[in-house]
């Protein structure tokens, strides 16, 4: 069988490559399912000891993201089977499960990618207000500031440090030679995991191989999506995948639902929330309200850099308030502040045109 | 941002399991039955009351978890921004306070 994974990147398998990884799986499923059996048939999968290699290997999941990325490989855009091939499939792999995703295929792509993006940069904000152990986005750094994990190092200093040191140093550049006080721009680091996704994801290869990890191919929750954990095009394989929805749901330790005001019409959609009130009563639901975070996810976008710039003047503003309270003002350091707070004004104009056109996903179903 | 929760509240209330479309109806009425089947009462056959005791579930748990979802991202994003304003401020007030004077 050729390995879905290759050195922990994910790969982009070939038709050929995935339908030799598909003929494998087959193999792997007890001769009297090969073929079509139908879902009722598939439903004891779970439990028979035989089917135990092709369990682990249907156990499977894609990293977060996966789910962020608003290229061409999106999966997002793709509402139907028929879109789905063998190669979709092989994007995941097997893995523990995080999180079951919960969602309509005809939801609107864009609008998925927008929310999940706002989804994530809500939930890093709630982990400021909520026990950060619980986050698997802030653990790994949580812990490994505890020295608890040290196997979770890695992950830290692929991700945050250079997230952290990259605005910093980029900070720095720009304001170490107009204002005094560059520091103060280090608070702004607790963003930048989300900034620095927000720019790597324009070009997906670069997440992959970034967040990739030799040890840990999943960086992040691994998240089931139907989409790419089950097989979409062979009949035992996709069949298998359905029955197994009681499975996954009990293994995914929160189950998130991409939330639409048509999600509660689909009897599918009823069939996982169901499960879960049914099996984990008091477990995690993680709701993303896919209209509501797309529409903040585009305003912080088209305002993000007017608030920048208004943060910055009432910031000059306190400085001179203070510097005149306390006696301490030049005509060199009121120059410095001005001026500091004049430059800032090219951010917003510059970038408020260029930003969102560059980082609002614009997918669309396929015709 | 209220309309909206507004809108999923009114829709939240209104709901109702039977309403649900399938592209295969067979596939409606084999998740109804499950969903009955969980959500019914020991020794009960009634399908219409399990499938009540599911929509209230939704109605009430689901609901207030959707509301509380909602508030609780505004509040966050405000509560964060609000934050970041003070600490700021509060770093500017430290930094102006310890500079040396500048020289005449």
């Amino acid at each position: 069988m050729v390995a879905a994974t290759k050195g922990g990147a994910y790969l982009n398998m070939s038709a050929e490559q995935a339908a030799e990884a598909t003929a494998g799986l087959v193999q792997l499923m007890p001769e009297e399912w090969r073929g079509d059996p139908g879902v009722p048939a598939l439903a004891n999968l779970p439990n028979r000891p035989d089917c135990e290699p092709v369990l682990k290997e249907l156990t499977r999941g894609v990293p977060l993201h996966m789910l962020l990325d608003r290229g061409e490989d999106s999966l997002h855009p793709k509402n139907d089977r028929k879109l789905l091939s063998a190669p979709d499939f092989f994007l995941s792999t097997p893995s523990d499960i995080h999180a079951f995703i919960s969602h309509r295929w005809a939801a609107d792509p864009s609008m998925t990618v927008q929310a999940l993006h706002m989804a994530v940069i809500l939930r890093f904000v709630a982990t400021l207000f909520n026990r950060v152990e619980d986050d698997p986005l802030l653990c790994p750094m949580v812990f490994h500031c505890l020295h608890r994990r040290p196997h979770l190092r890695r992950r830290v200093l692929r991700v945050y440090v250079p997230s952290v040191f990259w605005y910093i140093v980029l900070t720095m550049l720009l304001c170490f030679f107009i204002f005094p006080v560059p520091l103060l721009y280090c608070v702004l680091p607790m963003f930048t995991p989300y900034i620095f996704l927000n720019v790597l994801d324009i070009n997906s290869k670069v997440a992959r191989l970034l967040f990739a990890n030799k040890a840990n191919p999943q960086m992040g929750p691994v998240l089931w999506f139907d989409k790419a954990s089950v097989h979409q095009t062979e009949p035992c394989l996709n069949q298998a995948g359905i029955a197994l929805f009681p499975y996954y749901l009990d293994k995914a330790k929160e189950l998130w639902i991409l939330f639409t005001p048509e999600y509660l019409t689909r009897v599918w959609c009823i069939y996982e929330l169901a499960n879960w009130l049914h099996t984990k009563p008091d477990a995690p639901i993680f709701l993303v309200p896919l209209q509501r975070n797309a529409r903040l996810f585009r305003s912080v976008l088209r305002w993000w850099p007017w608030a920048v710039f208004a943060w910055t003047t009432c910031v000059g503003l306190a400085v001179l308030c203070i510097a005149f309270l306390t006696q301490r003002k030049s005509n060199e350091f009121i120059r410095k502040v001005v001026w500091w707070v004049a430059t800032t004004v090219v951010y917003p104009i510059v970038s408020g045109s260029v930003f969102p056109s560059l980082l609002q996903p614009r997918l669309a179903h396929a015709p | 941002m209220r309309h909206e929760r507004v809108r999923i509240a009114r829709q939240l209330k209104d709901f109702d399991v039977a309403n649900c479309s399938a592209f295969y109806e067979k596939d409606k009425a084999y998740v109804l039955g499950l969903v009955a089947e969980w959500f019914g009462t020991d020794g009960e056959d009634d399908e219409r009351a399990a499938l009540e005791q599911f929509n209230e579930l939704v109605r009430t748990r689901v609901a207030q978890r959707l509301r509380r979802t909602l508030l609780a991202g505004e509040a966050r994003m405000v509560a964060f921004f609000v934050l970041l304003g003070v600490l700021v401020m509060a770093i500017v007030a430290i930094v102006c306070g310890v500079r040396p004077s500048p020289e005449p």
